[in-house]
């Protein structure tokens, strides 16, 4: 009562005796949002700073440009083009996402908003056309909520030709997406499917870049800089995390472009498998595996009935036949009057002449040629490719000999090819039955009978008998064929083995692969004026032939596609110091003799008018 | 006091600058600054000139100034051509008559409390009805006006003074705590089912949130075993002296309260529901009503102990904070200062309301009293309801920051409650301290 006067109002002691407390609320509340403020502010700055920069940053990945793929001569083979993608904003109310419709409608695009996800932009469409992406560009303030970004693309310039060794790029799938392997991917990125893209992904791909740009809260970009920022030092933190994309390197390619499309439009329709190799290097100036299809197809998405075209094919178009096996039928002879010759055979006492049938382990085994061949040395054996001679080669030889010689010179490993899916050579041996669990897993005598002259338990990819003529064509070395020539400007080595010895040996089989294209030889429809080649004719049946069906001896366009032979032709030139190899393989087609021969001499013919002899 | 608010107004303009930054690189480039520094120099005029007037004078015109801002309020829903519907055009000046209406209600309540404290023996039930009904009217007219501009901040201010001076009243404590009860669990109530509005489906749902007979039962029951705890603890504890009935009666009407709620929440309209939802958890419609709530948090978050540097923060700069330089200019200090300047703005504010705390126990007459208290009221109601939403810890209602924000009208309307309030200071018995008096 002390403190207060006394002219106070009656009462007014009460009222006060209740205020009191007042001030002290009014400290503690203050006390209780600084307690809240230094919560917010002390205790949880870092995350909310984190959030604050969340907000304002808008990540987007600048794509690395996939690299090229070049010709021998730096023609484009394979290049990138501009795609655009036509995305709705994220982050939209549901009106917005109305007007955002109604902006797709008017240029003719449905949309299902149901699939819309708030916290990233939203795919409506892939392969804008240009035209659309013009006037979504330039008239950008029409269509609200809805922009369109660009997207680089792959383009295959001639389409078909080269779709077996370069293969093909698609839109990675969404399981690959989640594994660690794939992590620098996105669902806009594409991937090698086969070929050299799959092969040298790695190298094409290239590294994704990392560009910041702010947003401001309505979701408008803008450019990272200190000025729109407003601050030098944050400016600096966020710049540092942006990252300049690394284009994927240019890969130059051994192929001709020329020589490939010669050769393709020679065979587009044939089943077939045609390689021509340089024998100094191993590059291949030609890899052609018909009937082809476009690789620009698989970009966008392939239409159902293409597919079921494709599929339904009996020359099976999406097959690389350069890598599959087949038996290398009379193409595999010379290796083994090479075996014969190293083990000196060839001159044997024992060697009798051709009478078209001889009999084996009381099976009479004959030669195409009703007739026989009479005595013959082994060149000529070569040149008329006489069955009855190699049957008693590789009888005196034995299966073993085949095999160790094949190990010897690398025949029975897969060549190296930079391609992926390359069979391994089959060259069998006395096991070869028990191990793979084939009939009772004996081997018996007459079996290594067909294996000598390329039929039965053998069996060789195009690539692998290209390698094996390489062989013989620089005396002795096993090139590793590949389509790689250089990343950028760096050259890039594939391994060669030089065998010592047998060169000699090698001599008389060219002299007899020479012989070949001679008049009366197997393969005189390759003979050539203009170009010296070497070669060997080779007929795979693709049926059991009985003895009443070689009477009939019936023209193979009569019999049906899938029971008619399949021909070789393998050769090399120029005859006396060969520089290129080639091979030619196809399916179904009749004997090697025909076909493949003529193919084999147009090829050499071009090459020379291109001046790959000069 | 004028150095007060002073520092506060300075504070405010320096951050009414910084909020549009981007677009005024210079600092009077800016005509919201230099309207708001003009404002401010009127209001320290105001402050001198109001600290002279003798508090008794408004007293004897308290009805007229009401009626007058009545009227006013009236003419800014019906007739003056307005912006926003808030601010009626006055030349080229705007101004909000909701500020006015603000003082012209505390001048006159407060007279009407006076005169029935002064008359308070007179009668007990009935008289307390009818004041109860006559004080209520005298808000709700301001309340409804305001509400419907609309300004649900502004609003608020004034059920809020009322509700208060109620507990100030000197007598009928059981009746008001009733009518406290009941409103408190009413709003509780909504807010409950709100939040628990899909989260509880199937039977439990209808006897929870629904209004049958069930969740009547369910109600009463409650209430029942509820209270015979309470009263058995009450006497257990304090020794009370209150009788089984009134706690009864204490519980019957909180738990209808609830179940009006239930009522209510069927009337109010969606966009409102919203609005409770999103108080209650922001995150979830980040996008939609949640988006302020969130975004200011994260200004203040992120400012840190020394924040990010006037006109560098980053929410500010990318228009992340909403209204910045009014509602929301709390969060832009605390961004851009950081705690420091936060806290030091909070404290100010403190004082302030310290300061006219402490004038009301000083009061020497029960309209001194009544008048300050109200005048306390206001600030504390802005200044609390204002940082407590820009914290996420209060529903946003639009509320400015006294002293800080921008607004003509709020600046000068803050600057006369406090010229009043040192009116009655000046003409108050002297204390020691507050400390002094509680003994």
């Amino acid at each position: 009562m002390a403190y207060f006067p006394s002219e106070q109002e009656p009462g007014l002691e009460s009222l006060r005796s209740h205020a009191k407390i007042i001030p002290y609320l009014a400290s503690f509340g203050v006390l209780l949002l600084s307690v809240q403020l230094f919560y917010l502010q002390i205790i949880e700055r870092d995350k909310y700073y984190a959030l604050s920069t969340k907000n304002l940053i808008h990540r987007e990945k600048v794509k690395a440009r996939r690299g090229k793929i070049l010709d021998r001569n730096g023609k484009l083979i394979a290049g990138n083009r501009m795609g655009y993608n036509l995305y709705v904003a994220s982050g939209l109310s549901k009106k917005e996402r109305l007007k955002a419709i109604t902006s797709l409608g008017s240029l003719g695009i449905k949309w299902d908003s149901r699939k819309y996800k708030t916290n990233r932009s939203n795919l409506v469409k892939r392969y804008l056309g240009y035209p659309l992406y013009l006037e979504l560009t330039i008239n950008s303030e029409k269509y609200p909520y809805i922009y369109v970004e660009e997207i680089p693309l792959r383009d295959y310039y001639y389409k078909e030709i080269f779709y077996h060794p370069v293969g093909y790029v698609s839109l990675i799938s969404p399981e690959y997406l989640n594994s660690k392997e794939y992590a620098n991917y996105d669902d806009n990125d594409y991937i090698g499917k086969s070929g050299l893209e799959k092969k040298y992904e790695g190298l094409l791909k290239g590294t994704d870049g990392l560009r910041i740009l702010l947003k401001d809260t309505y979701g408008k970009k803008m450019v990272l800089s200190s000025g729109n920022l407003g601050s030098e030092s944050l400016y600096k933190k966020l710049h540092a995390g942006e990252k300049e994309p690394k284009d994927g390197k240019d890969i130059i390619l051994t192929l001709d472009i020329l020589l490939q499309q010669f050769i393709y439009e020679e065979i587009k329709d044939i089943s077939a498998s045609v390689m021509v190799m340089d024998v100094n290097t191993g590059e291949l100036l030609s890899y052609i595996s018909s009937p082809s299809v476009d690789p620009n197809i698989f970009l966008q998405g392939i239409a159902t009935e293409v597919w079921e075209k494709i599929r339904s094919d009996v020359r099976h178009p999406l097959l690389d036949k350069g890598i599959e096996n087949f038996n290398p039928a009379s193409t595999f002879k010379p290796f083994a009057a090479y075996c014969a010759l190293m083990e000196d055979l060839t001159e044997e006492r024992s060697i009798k002449p051709c009478r078209g049938v001889m009999r084996f382990y009381n099976i009479k085994k004959h030669c195409w040629k009703k007739r026989g061949h009479g005595r013959e040395t082994l060149e000529e054996a070569i040149r008329d490719s006489c069955n009855i001679y190699f049957y008693q080669l590789g009888d005196l030889l034995g299966i073993n000999k085949f095999k160790e010689y094949a190990d010897k010179i690398h025949l029975s490993r897969p060549s190296g090819i930079d391609l992926l899916g390359e069979k391994t050579p089959v060259i069998p041996d006395l096991e070869f039955k028990f191990r793979n669990k084939i009939a009772d897993g004996r081997w018996y005598p007459p079996e290594t009978l067909d294996v000598s002259i390329g039929q039965g338990f053998v069996s060789l990819s195009p690539v692998k008998v290209l390698q094996l003529y390489g062989f013989f064509a620089s005396y002795g070395k096993m090139l590793t064929p590949h389509l790689l020539k250089r990343i950028g400007n760096e050259e890039v080595f594939f391994p060669t083995v030089a065998f010592e010895g047998g060169q000699e040996q090698i001599a008389r089989i060219n002299k007899g692969l020479e012989m070949v294209t001679s008049w009366g030889g197997t393969g005189w429809r390759a003979r050539s004026l203009k170009v010296k080649i070497s070669g060997k004719t080779g007929t795979m049946q693709s049926k059991r032939i009985t003895e009443y069906f070689k009477e009939l001896s019936p023209d193979q366009n009569e019999i049906p596609y899938k029971e008619r032979d399949n021909p070789w032709f393998a050769s090399f030139a120029p005859a006396g110091s060969p520089r290129y190899a080639a091979v030619v393989f196809m399916e179904h087609q009749g004997s090697g003799a025909y076909l493949p021969a003529i193919l084999t001499k147009k090829i050499w013919e071009r090459m020379k008018e291109m001046g790959y002899f000069d | 006091m004028i150095c007060l608010i002073l520092v506060l107004g300075t504070v405010g303009v320096l951050f009414i600058y910084s909020a549009f930054s981007t677009e005024h690189s210079a600092f009077l480039e800016n005509p919201m600054v230099v309207k708001q520094i003009i404002f401010i120099l009127i209001g320290i005029t105001l402050v001198a000139i109001f600290s002279h007037i003798d508090y008794s004078l408004y007293r004897r015109m308290a009805v007229f100034v009401y009626l007058f801002s009545i009227l006013l309020l009236l003419g800014t829903a019906y007739v003056f051509p307005t912006v926003k519907g808030r601010w009626i055009r006055i030349g080229f000046l705007s101004v909000q008559p909701s500020e006015f209406a603000k003082i012209a209600f505390i001048i006159y309540i407060s007279n009407l409390f006076r005169n029935y404290f002064m008359d308070r023996s007179k009668g007990y039930i009935i008289n307390l009805t009818l004041f109860i009904l006559k004080t209520g009217m005298v808000t709700l007219i301001p309340f409804y006006l305001v509400f419907s501009q609309p300004d649900l901040g502004t609003a608020m201010v004034f059920p809020g003074i009322w509700l208060v001076l109620m507990i100030f009243l000197g007598t009928g404590q059981r009746l008001i705590g009733g009518l406290l009860l009941f409103l408190l669990s009413s709003a509780g109530g909504m807010f409950l089912r709100i939040a628990m509005e899909g989260s509880i489906s199937g039977i439990w749902g209808n006897i929870f949130l629904g209004s049958g007979l069930w969740t009547v039962l369910l109600f009463v029951f409650a209430s029942i075993l509820l209270t015979m705890f309470l009263f058995l603890l009450m006497r257990f504890l304090t020794g009370s002296t209150l009788s089984v009935l009134t706690v009864w009666i204490m519980f019957i009407l909180f738990f209808s309260g609830i179940y009006i709620s239930g009522a209510v929440v069927s009337v109010i309209k969606p966009y409102q529901k919203n609005r409770i939802r999103t108080f209650i958890d922001p995150y979830s419609d980040i996008r939609g009503s949640g988006w302020n709530v969130i975004q200011s948090k994260i200004s203040i978050g992120s400012g840190g102990f020394s924040g990010k540097g006037l006109t560098k923060g980053t929410q500010n700069r990318l228009n992340f904070l909403p209204e910045r330089h009014t509602d929301f200019i709390f969060s832009l200090i605390s961004e851009e200062w950081g705690f420091r300047g936060s806290f030091f703005v909070l404290l100010l504010q403190g004082i302030i309301l310290f300061f006219i705390s402490i004038t009301a126990l000083r009061a020497t007459d029960v309209y001194g009293f009544y008048l300050s208290l109200s005048i306390f009221l206001v600030l504390l109601f802005h200044a609390f309801m204002n940082v407590g939403m820009n914290m996420g810890i209060l529903p946003v209602t639009g509320i400015p920051l006294p002293f800080v924000s921008y607004g003509g009208s709020f600046f000068i309307s803050g600057c006369i409650l406090i010229g009043i309030n040192l009116n009655i200071h000046s003409q108050g018995a002297t204390i020691k301290s507050v400390g002094a008096y509680w003994k």
